[in-house]
Protein backbone atom coordinates (compact mmCIF):
# COMPACT_ATOMS: atom_id res chain seq x y z
CA UNK A 1 0.00 0.00 0.00
CA UNK A 2 1.38 3.33 -1.07
CA UNK A 3 -1.32 5.32 0.71
CA UNK A 4 -3.25 5.09 3.97
CA UNK A 5 -5.58 2.08 3.96
CA UNK A 6 -7.12 2.63 7.42
CA UNK A 7 -7.97 6.22 6.59
CA UNK A 8 -9.29 5.04 3.26
CA UNK A 9 -11.61 2.44 4.79
CA UNK A 10 -12.95 4.80 7.45
CA UNK A 11 -13.35 7.71 5.07
CA UNK A 12 -14.92 5.52 2.42
CA UNK A 13 -17.41 4.09 4.90
CA UNK A 14 -18.54 7.52 6.03
CA UNK A 15 -18.48 8.84 2.48
CA UNK A 16 -21.00 6.16 1.56
CA UNK A 17 -23.17 6.70 4.63
CA UNK A 18 -23.31 10.48 4.36
CA UNK A 19 -23.70 10.21 0.62
CA UNK A 20 -26.72 7.94 1.03
CA UNK A 21 -28.34 10.39 3.45
CA UNK A 22 -27.55 13.29 1.14
CA UNK A 23 -29.14 11.52 -1.82
CA UNK A 24 -32.23 10.90 0.30
CA UNK A 25 -32.42 14.45 1.60
CA UNK A 26 -32.17 15.87 -1.90
CA UNK A 27 -34.87 13.50 -3.14
CA UNK A 28 -32.61 11.63 -5.51
CA UNK A 29 -32.77 8.14 -3.98
CA UNK A 30 -34.52 6.81 -0.84
CA UNK A 31 -32.69 5.21 2.07
CA UNK A 32 -33.13 1.66 0.86
CA UNK A 33 -30.78 -1.29 1.03
CA UNK A 34 -29.05 -0.31 -2.18
CA UNK A 35 -28.00 3.10 -0.89
CA UNK A 36 -27.62 2.48 2.84
CA UNK A 37 -25.60 -0.73 2.47
CA UNK A 38 -24.33 -0.53 -1.08
CA UNK A 39 -22.83 2.94 -1.04
CA UNK A 40 -20.72 2.40 2.13
CA UNK A 41 -19.41 -0.85 0.64
CA UNK A 42 -18.49 0.99 -2.54
CA UNK A 43 -16.89 3.71 -0.42
CA UNK A 44 -14.74 1.21 1.47
CA UNK A 45 -13.61 -0.37 -1.79
CA UNK A 46 -12.86 3.08 -3.19
CA UNK A 47 -10.82 3.92 -0.09
CA UNK A 48 -8.80 0.74 -0.40
CA UNK A 49 -8.18 1.30 -4.09
CA UNK A 50 -7.06 4.87 -3.43
CA UNK A 51 -4.78 3.72 -0.62
CA UNK A 52 -3.27 1.04 -2.82
CA UNK A 53 -2.69 3.18 -5.87
CA UNK A 54 -2.09 6.50 -4.09
CA UNK A 55 -2.91 8.54 -7.19
CA UNK A 56 -2.46 11.81 -5.34
CA UNK A 57 1.16 11.18 -4.37
CA UNK A 58 3.82 13.66 -5.30
CA UNK A 59 5.95 12.47 -8.15
CA UNK A 60 9.61 13.27 -8.59
CA UNK B 1 -53.69 -0.44 3.47
CA UNK B 2 -56.70 0.80 1.65
CA UNK B 3 -58.68 -1.93 3.27
CA UNK B 4 -57.47 -0.84 6.68
CA UNK B 5 -59.60 2.23 6.57
CA UNK B 6 -62.68 0.37 5.59
CA UNK B 7 -63.47 -0.78 9.06
CA UNK B 8 -65.88 1.92 10.18
CA UNK B 9 -65.86 5.13 12.12
CA UNK B 10 -63.47 3.98 14.83
CA UNK B 11 -60.84 3.04 12.34
CA UNK B 12 -61.49 6.19 10.37
CA UNK B 13 -60.44 8.18 13.43
CA UNK B 14 -57.45 5.91 13.80
CA UNK B 15 -56.51 6.60 10.23
CA UNK B 16 -56.57 10.32 10.87
CA UNK B 17 -54.16 9.81 13.75
CA UNK B 18 -51.88 7.82 11.50
CA UNK B 19 -52.02 10.58 8.96
CA UNK B 20 -51.08 13.16 11.55
CA UNK B 21 -48.18 11.05 12.76
CA UNK B 22 -46.85 10.43 9.34
CA UNK B 23 -47.58 13.86 7.90
CA UNK B 24 -48.44 12.04 4.76
CA UNK B 25 -52.19 12.21 4.35
CA UNK B 26 -51.94 9.60 1.74
CA UNK B 27 -50.07 7.08 3.83
CA UNK B 28 -53.20 5.58 5.20
CA UNK B 29 -54.86 5.44 1.87
CA UNK B 30 -51.97 5.01 -0.49
CA UNK B 31 -49.35 2.51 0.61
CA UNK B 32 -51.34 -0.28 -0.91
CA UNK B 33 -51.42 1.57 -4.19
CA UNK B 34 -47.84 1.31 -5.33
CA UNK B 35 -46.93 -2.23 -6.32
CA UNK B 36 -50.28 -3.08 -4.86
CA UNK B 37 -51.62 -6.55 -4.59
CA UNK B 38 -55.28 -6.88 -5.62
CA UNK B 39 -57.98 -6.14 -4.69
CA UNK B 40 -56.86 -2.87 -3.04
CA UNK B 41 -56.72 0.40 -4.95
CA UNK B 42 -57.05 4.12 -4.43
CA UNK B 43 -55.95 7.61 -5.29
CA UNK B 44 -55.11 10.93 -3.70
CA UNK B 45 -55.26 14.45 -5.07
CA UNK B 46 -52.80 17.05 -3.76
CA UNK B 47 -52.61 20.53 -5.19
CA UNK B 48 -54.49 19.53 -8.30
CA UNK B 49 -52.31 16.51 -9.06
CA UNK B 50 -53.81 13.04 -8.72
CA UNK B 51 -51.61 10.16 -7.66
CA UNK B 52 -52.20 6.43 -7.87
CA UNK B 53 -50.56 3.01 -7.82
CA UNK B 54 -47.87 4.01 -10.32
CA UNK B 55 -46.24 6.50 -7.97
CA UNK B 56 -43.88 3.95 -6.50
CA UNK B 57 -40.53 4.93 -8.01
CA UNK B 58 -37.94 7.58 -7.22
CA UNK B 59 -38.60 9.23 -10.54
CA UNK B 60 -42.35 9.28 -10.11
CA UNK B 61 -43.12 10.01 -6.46
CA UNK B 62 -46.10 11.49 -4.69
CA UNK B 63 -45.11 15.12 -4.17
CA UNK B 64 -45.86 16.97 -0.96
CA UNK B 65 -45.24 20.71 -1.44
CA UNK B 66 -42.93 22.61 0.90
CA UNK B 67 -45.57 25.22 1.58
CA UNK B 68 -48.33 23.16 3.14
CA UNK B 69 -50.55 26.00 4.25
CA UNK B 70 -53.97 25.61 2.72
CA UNK B 71 -53.05 22.38 0.95
CA UNK B 72 -55.59 19.61 1.38
CA UNK B 73 -55.14 16.01 0.29
CA UNK B 74 -58.34 14.38 -0.90
CA UNK B 75 -58.10 10.62 -0.90
CA UNK B 76 -60.17 7.55 -1.64
CA UNK B 77 -59.45 3.88 -1.12
CA UNK B 78 -61.24 0.74 -2.16
CA UNK B 79 -61.14 -3.01 -1.87
CA UNK B 80 -62.89 -5.35 -4.23
CA UNK B 81 -64.36 -7.34 -1.36
CA UNK B 82 -64.78 -6.59 2.36
CA UNK B 83 -61.80 -7.56 4.52
CA UNK B 84 -62.87 -8.38 8.05
CA UNK B 85 -60.98 -9.07 11.29
CA UNK B 86 -58.04 -7.28 9.79
CA UNK B 87 -54.72 -5.98 10.99
CA UNK B 88 -51.89 -4.10 9.39
CA UNK B 89 -49.10 -1.59 9.69
CA UNK B 90 -47.39 1.23 7.85
CA UNK B 91 -43.75 2.23 8.00
CA UNK B 92 -40.79 3.92 6.32
CA UNK B 93 -38.09 1.85 4.68
CA UNK B 94 -34.62 2.47 6.15
CA UNK B 95 -32.04 0.23 4.55
CA UNK B 96 -32.95 -3.44 4.93
CA UNK B 97 -35.51 -2.77 7.66
CA UNK B 98 -38.73 -0.82 8.07
CA UNK B 99 -39.44 1.69 10.85
CA UNK B 100 -43.07 1.20 11.79
CA UNK B 101 -45.10 4.38 12.03
CA UNK B 102 -48.41 2.88 13.07
CA UNK B 103 -50.38 -0.34 13.24
CA UNK B 104 -54.05 -1.16 13.49
CA UNK B 105 -56.65 -3.89 13.66
CA UNK B 106 -60.42 -4.11 13.54
CA UNK B 107 -63.49 -6.08 12.59
CA UNK B 108 -64.97 -4.09 9.67
CA UNK B 109 -68.39 -5.24 10.83
CA UNK B 110 -70.05 -2.95 8.30
CA UNK B 111 -68.36 -4.85 5.47
CA UNK B 112 -67.21 -1.61 3.88
CA UNK B 113 -65.20 -1.66 0.68
CA UNK B 114 -64.79 2.06 0.03
CA UNK B 115 -63.73 4.98 2.15
CA UNK B 116 -62.72 8.52 1.31
CA UNK B 117 -61.74 11.67 3.11
CA UNK B 118 -59.46 14.67 3.18
CA UNK B 119 -56.57 15.86 5.30
CA UNK B 120 -55.06 19.30 5.77
CA UNK B 121 -51.29 19.06 5.44
CA UNK B 122 -50.85 22.08 7.66
CA UNK B 123 -52.29 20.14 10.59
CA UNK B 124 -49.42 17.63 10.61
CA UNK B 125 -47.01 17.75 13.58
CA UNK B 126 -44.51 20.61 13.35
CA UNK B 127 -41.39 18.44 13.37
CA UNK B 128 -42.69 16.65 10.31
CA UNK B 129 -43.38 19.92 8.56
CA UNK B 130 -39.65 20.61 8.24
CA UNK B 131 -38.69 17.23 6.79
CA UNK B 132 -37.50 17.03 3.22
CA UNK B 133 -36.36 14.24 0.97
CA UNK B 134 -37.53 11.04 -0.64
CA UNK B 135 -39.14 8.34 1.46
CA UNK B 136 -40.27 4.85 0.57
CA UNK B 137 -43.42 4.16 2.55
CA UNK B 138 -44.62 0.60 2.79
CA UNK B 139 -47.69 -0.96 4.33
CA UNK B 140 -49.42 -4.26 4.75
CA UNK B 141 -53.01 -5.13 5.57
CA UNK B 142 -54.61 -8.54 5.84
CA UNK B 143 -57.67 -10.27 7.21
CA UNK B 144 -60.54 -12.50 6.27
CA UNK B 145 -61.37 -11.85 2.65
CA UNK B 146 -58.01 -10.79 1.37
CA UNK B 147 -54.71 -9.11 1.94
CA UNK B 148 -52.86 -6.13 0.52
CA UNK B 149 -49.31 -4.91 0.66
CA UNK B 150 -47.36 -2.40 -1.27
CA UNK B 151 -45.32 0.74 -1.22
CA UNK B 152 -45.23 4.24 -2.59
CA UNK B 153 -42.53 6.84 -2.91
CA UNK B 154 -43.19 10.16 -1.17
CA UNK B 155 -41.20 13.28 -1.93
CA UNK B 156 -41.30 16.05 0.66
CA UNK B 157 -40.30 19.20 -1.17
CA UNK B 158 -38.10 21.83 0.42
CA UNK B 159 -34.53 23.11 0.54
CA UNK B 160 -32.59 20.22 2.07
CA UNK B 161 -29.48 22.36 2.50
CA UNK B 162 -31.27 24.41 5.14
CA UNK B 163 -32.37 21.46 7.27
CA UNK B 164 -30.09 20.05 10.01
CA UNK B 165 -30.00 16.59 8.48
CA UNK B 166 -29.41 17.90 4.99
CA UNK B 167 -26.64 20.26 6.08
CA UNK B 168 -24.98 17.51 8.13
CA UNK B 169 -25.08 15.14 5.17
CA UNK B 170 -23.37 17.70 2.95
CA UNK B 171 -20.69 18.45 5.54
CA UNK B 172 -20.11 14.78 6.28
CA UNK B 173 -19.83 13.88 2.62
CA UNK B 174 -17.31 16.65 1.96
CA UNK B 175 -15.25 15.73 5.03
CA UNK B 176 -15.25 12.06 4.07
CA UNK B 177 -14.24 12.95 0.52
CA UNK B 178 -11.26 14.88 1.91
CA UNK B 179 -10.38 11.82 3.98
CA UNK B 180 -10.46 9.69 0.85
CA UNK B 181 -8.19 12.16 -0.91
CA UNK B 182 -5.67 12.03 1.94
CA UNK B 183 -5.86 8.23 1.92
CA UNK B 184 -4.78 8.39 -1.70
CA UNK B 185 -1.66 10.35 -0.95
CA UNK B 186 1.65 8.57 -0.56
CA UNK B 187 3.06 7.96 2.87
CA UNK B 188 5.88 10.20 3.97
CA UNK B 189 9.25 8.49 3.63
Amino acid sequence: MKGRPVLGVVSGLFFGLFGAVMLQQFSIWPLDTVSLIGLPVVGVILGLVLAKTAPFSKTN
Amino acid sequence: MAASILGGRVRFRQVKIILALAAFPLLAAMPALGSVTPPCNGSVTIGGATYGPDNDTAGNPIVIPADKSGVVAVWTATTGTPITDHSGSVGIVVGPSTVELASWNGENADLETTVEGDFSLASAPSFLQSLTGLYEVTATHSGNGGSCDGSVMVKLEGNAATTPVGAASIGGTVAAALGLAFAGRGKAV
